[in-house]
């Protein structure tokens, strides 16, 4: 069955959403990564403290200063760090699994080694303790009506130096819908040239504004010397520097929540044409399967490059002897029980065609679905003869909506579906790029809902359960072949309303002015309004441009002893290619002395590179502008998690504004 | 430390050092004083003495390199003892874009009052600095005056125990600087112990009870001011009802040496310039037509210019 108007409702998901499953992981990598330079700070301090009491033009009269607590904390966190590297390093001679990305969009490395990952957990906890516990039990002094009275001051500053405001002109010229200065927009893409725009412009301008302000805020209060006639009250310094941030964050949400509340209705004022309507108001809610690849002649089929540089797909060959599949499983957390309950559940996709010839004349290029609950793949084959047998005489057009004889048709569909835990749509046609879908029964469904599905069983996949549903697809045109990647098939649970979805995009933008605030009022609790201005921007402009960098420190660990990881493209490396004239792009197998110390060099290069990500905001994961554009519904989840992460980012910020501010003399600044 | 001290300072030193840790200048030696409940204060120095950065140390602006400072009974980093001072300093440093009533609330928000005695004590404060006609106005429109005004009015937003004034009444014409001064008069009698910074030693000299005299960062001199200016060697005799004649003189310089002394000066005593000002002023407000009449101008038949008290009289003095 084919929509009279074929949409481009598809989204690339480069990132995959956060998911609650996974928060092991990611306190994980904040006790490592957060106490890693908590732990760093702390060594610094004591440096500082040790020595200025040991060298005799600072010594007081207080003498030698040795603080044992916060020496022992770091001598603990250190062994316990030192402890689990060291496992980690004899580990990782013996690995031979691969590195798999997890949902957070990390890289995860996975450990070579349980107890080294745990030791290194476990040393972060006790440096974060070490921060986090003085900082904490200094937070007690701390007033909330103190602070909102600070934060109502820097608010009322705020609007009344009118810095936000010529942002806000600027801005407002953006809101209006594109189709009416430009005429060559199609109409299926209105709503999404809408929110590029709208999010194009806000971003950098309410981004900029906010940098803008806190910046300097600080540092104006120093110069000024307004802050004595504040820290002379019963002040806590850092209800100066929260109260700073509460203030313009407030402004900048009212501002963010003025802006939204406009664009929105801009377009629902707009007369929306109904191709954009189809295609985007509304927010599709799809549940996604797990991707894999199917060929029973290669048990180590992963799909195929086709030479593309961009490899956010793989590729299966066409022809309808071809015994590669695509397959997406669908285990008990990708399957929501609530599909049971539908007439029928729209399968959605969307496709990419690398054709190798021009194809034949007069015939369109076509996949087929088979879908397989788990009560049915122990002899799948048996199954789908069995029926095809039964679905012989029904209408192919058999749909719940359609003529009295289709839906009749497709009662008995759906009741066979049921009984066998099978369910075949052939020759479905596919266009390049244009979402479609076919309709599933839901007797499919309810039958993979219905027992266990069962667990694999063998050496290193014990209790690793089987899917309750799988959905394989066959790309049935000989000489072409049919992309995939995971979001390109979904099931659509629901559909949820544009105006909400439009509301949560908003809330990415939300987190990236949470990101920017504060960190521009920590930097100037130190540094001077110029410098925190530009410290920020160089922080946040890099939080975007993580991807190549990302890229630099991670690619020769994604695949441990393979050629790539072999080719080492560091920059140490290349430097000694350039110099002896070797071709960059070529490696050896035997390692000299030398490649081996700038192998080393380069190790150390990308280790710096990690940790430069980790102070690094993850600024291009908070935008869901795409979800909104293309009409898929926002995960809460997804939202909210990434809400935890920000916040969990900005604590270390927070912890650093603290003692930068409460050691620093406020005369002397 | 006593009960009714107030401030204390024990061997307490600061010294200013540079990025690197190097030091720069030793503002404070040891300083040891103490300042007793109930009593005006003044602090004395050329600029560069170390005035400020006592002040400083006392409201945990600095820390301190070496001893202790204490006040209100807690060290002076402790934020709480805040809450019983004011602290008025040398130049408004208040938020512009506020008027006075945004400004005084605001800085009550800050301690624990609720809003209505909050409004009431702002009105209040706003009224006793005279800026009620001005108050609706944004503090950058202010004169200097008017911003020390309110200053001080922020000052006094707590109520506190102890009031620190750095320079109070520069900037303040000689109306200002006498209103000022009564106020801190005031301020004493409602039991309130007063520290003041000032280059104005007659200002000094009229409130104060006690002095330090701080230079080049070490304590010079302590001690009441009556007592410190104390002239122990002459004696000033002041008359009336006499006419300033040769004979006269003549005779007390006589009277004089038959007790072991000689007469040093004999003349009308002068009055002081500001109390001169004040009471030209009160006449010209009182009397709005007045005006400056030179000598040649003046008729013989008119009235005699009253002139500031004390301006009649005669005074002698002599060395013991």
């Amino acid at each position: 069955m084919q929509l009279t108007t074929l949409l481009f409702g598809s989204m690339v998901q480069e990132a995959v959403p956060l998911q609650l499953s996974d928060w092991s992981k990611y306190l994980e990598t904040f006790a490592q990564d957060g106490g890693g330079f908590a732990l760093l700070g702390i060594w610094f301090w004591l440096l500082v403290t040790i020595t200025r009491s040991a060298t005799p033009q600072f010594r007081t009269s207080r003498g030698l200063q040795f603080p044992v607590v916060i020496l022992g904390i770091a001598l603990v966190s250190s062994a316990l760090y030192a402890g689990g590297w060291v496992k980690e390093l004899f580990a990782s001679r013996n690995v031979g699994e691969q590195i798999k990305a997890t949902s957070a969009g990390l890289l995860d490395i996975r450990s070579y080694s349980v107890w080294g990952n745990r030791l290194m957990t476990l040393g972060g906890v006790v440096a974060l303790a070490g921060v986090f516990v003085p900082f904490l039990f200094d937070s007690r002094r701390l007033r909330l009506r103190r602070i909102w009275a600070l934060a109502r001051l820097s608010f009322i500053e705020a609007v009344r130096r009118r810095v936000i405001w010529v942002f806000l002109i600027l801005l407002l010229l953006f809101l209006f819908p594109p189709k009416w200065w430009d005429p060559t927009i199609k109409p299926e893409d209105e709503i999404r040239a809408n929110i590029s725009v709208i999010y194009t412009a806000a971003t950098p301008l309410l981004l900029l504004a906010a940098a803008l302000m806190t910046a300097f805020s600080i540092p104006a209060d120093i110069r000024n010397q307004t802050i004595h006639t504040v820290v002379t009250k019963p002040v806590e310094k850092f209800e100066i520097v929260i109260g700073r941030f509460i203030g313009y964050l407030a402004l900048t949400s009212l501002v963010l929540g003025a802006v939204t509340g406009f664009s929105l209705l801009m377009i629902y004022a707009s007369r929306v044409q109904e191709e954009a309507r189809e295609e985007s108001m509304k927010a599709r809610v799809p549940l996604y399967g797990q991707l894999g690849f199917m060929d029973p002649t290669n048990p180590k089929f992963q799909g195929d490059s086709v030479g593309r540089e961009w490899d956010y797909r793989k590729y299966i060959q066409g022809g309808p002897n071809s015994p590669q599949r695509a397959v997406w499983y669908y285990s008990d957390r990708d399957l929501d029980r609530s599909l049971a309950s539908l007439p029928s559940v729209r399968c959605e996709f969307s496709f990419d065609i690398f054709r190798t010839t021009k194809g034949e004349e007069g015939k369109t290029l076509t996949c087929t679905f088979f879908i397989v609950a788990h009560k049915a793949t122990k002899d799948v084959l048996e199954v789908a003869k069995r029926y095809r047998e039964l679905t012989k005489g029904l209408s192919p057009t058999a749909r719940p909506d359609g003529t009295p004889t289709e839906v009749q048709d497709w009662q008995k569909l759906d009741e066979i579906a049921n009984n066998l835990g099978y369910y075949e749509y052939s020759t479905k046609e596919i266009v390049d790029y244009h979402t479609d879908f076919i309709p599933i029964p839901a007797g499919l469904i309810k039958a993979a809902l219905e027992g266990s599905p069962g667990v694999f069983e063998g050496e290193g996949r014990n209790q690793v359960p089987r899917p309750r549903m799988q959905i394989l697809v066959r790309f049935d045109s000989r000489t072409q072949f049919l992309g995939v990647a995971k979001p390109d098939l979904y099931l659509l649970a629901a559909e949820g309303p544009f105006w909400l979805n439009f509301i949560k995009g908003a809330a990415g933008l939300w987190l990236r002015l949470l990101i920017v605030i504060g960190i521009a009022v920590t930097l100037s609790t130190y540094l001077n309004g110029v410098v925190s201005f530009l410290a920020t921007l160089f922080l946040v402009g890099l939080g975007f441009l993580r991807s190549p960098i990302v890229s630099m420190a991670f690619v020769p660990l994604l695949i441990p002893n393979s050629p790539e990881a072999r080719f080492n493209p560091g920059p140490s490396d290349s430097l000694r290619k350039l110099i002896s004239g070797e071709g960059l792009g070529t490696f050896t197998d035997t390692q000299t002395a030398t490649q081996q110390v700038t192998q080393g060099a380069d190790d150390v290069f990308r280790w710096c590179l990690r940790r430069l990500l980790n102070v690094l905001p993850n600024m291009e994961r908070l935008s869901w502008s795409d979800y909104v554009g293309n009409g898929f519904n926002i995960p809460l989840e997804d939202l909210g998690l990434n809400f935890v992460f920000v916040a969990g980012y900005l604590s270390l910020w927070a912890v650093l504004g603290h003692y930068l501010m409460k050691w620093r003399e406020i005369a002397t600044w | 430390m006593a009960s009714n001290v107030i401030v204390e300072t024990r061997n307490l030193t600061k010294v200013y050092r540079d990025f690197w840790g190097r030091r720069k200048k030793t503002a404070l030696r040891a300083l040891n004083l103490q300042i007793k409940g109930g009593e005006i204060f003044g602090l004395l120095g050329p600029n560069g003495s170390g005035k400020t950065t006592t002040i400083k140390l006392l409201l945990g602006l600095l820390f301190p390199t070496e001893g202790d400072a204490l006040v209100l009974g807690e060290p002076a980093i402790q934020v709480n003892k805040n809450e019983r001072i004011g602290y008025l300093p040398e130049e408004s440093y208040l938020y512009r874009f506020l008027n006075a009533e945004e400004t005084l609330d605001f800085y009550g928000r800050l301690f624990n009052m609720k809003p209505t005695q909050r409004h009431k004590r702002a009105a209040e404060l706003i009224d006793m600095v005279g800026l009620n006609a001005d108050k609706k106005r944004v503090l950058k429109e202010y004169s200097k005056g008017m911003r020390q005004r309110i200053g001080l009015a922020q000052a006094l937003i707590n109520d506190p125990d102890l009031v620190i004034l750095d320079e109070p009444t520069s900037g303040l014409d000689p109306l200002g600087t006498r209103w000022m001064k009564d106020l801190i008069l005031e301020l004493r009698k409602q039991g309130k112990t007063v520290l003041m910074c000032s280059h104005r030693l007659d200002d000094v000299q009229d409130v104060c009870d006690r002095i330090a005299i701080l230079y080049d960062g070490e304590l010079q001199e302590l001690g009441e001011v009556q007592t410190l200016l104390e002239d122990a060697v002459r004696l000033e005799v002041r008359a009336s009802g006499v006419k300033m004649t040769e004979q006269l003189r003549a005779d007390l310089d006589s009277v004089l040496r038959k007790h072991g002394g000689t007469l040093e000066s004999f003349g009308h005593p002068t009055t002081t310039l500001e109390d001169l000002f004040l009471h030209i002023v009160e006449e010209s407000k009182a009397r709005p037509g007045r005006r400056y009449l030179p000598p040649t101008e003046t008729k013989k038949d008119s009235a005699p210019e009253t002139l500031p008290p004390g301006a009649k009289s005669t005074s002698i003095k002599a060395q013991k």
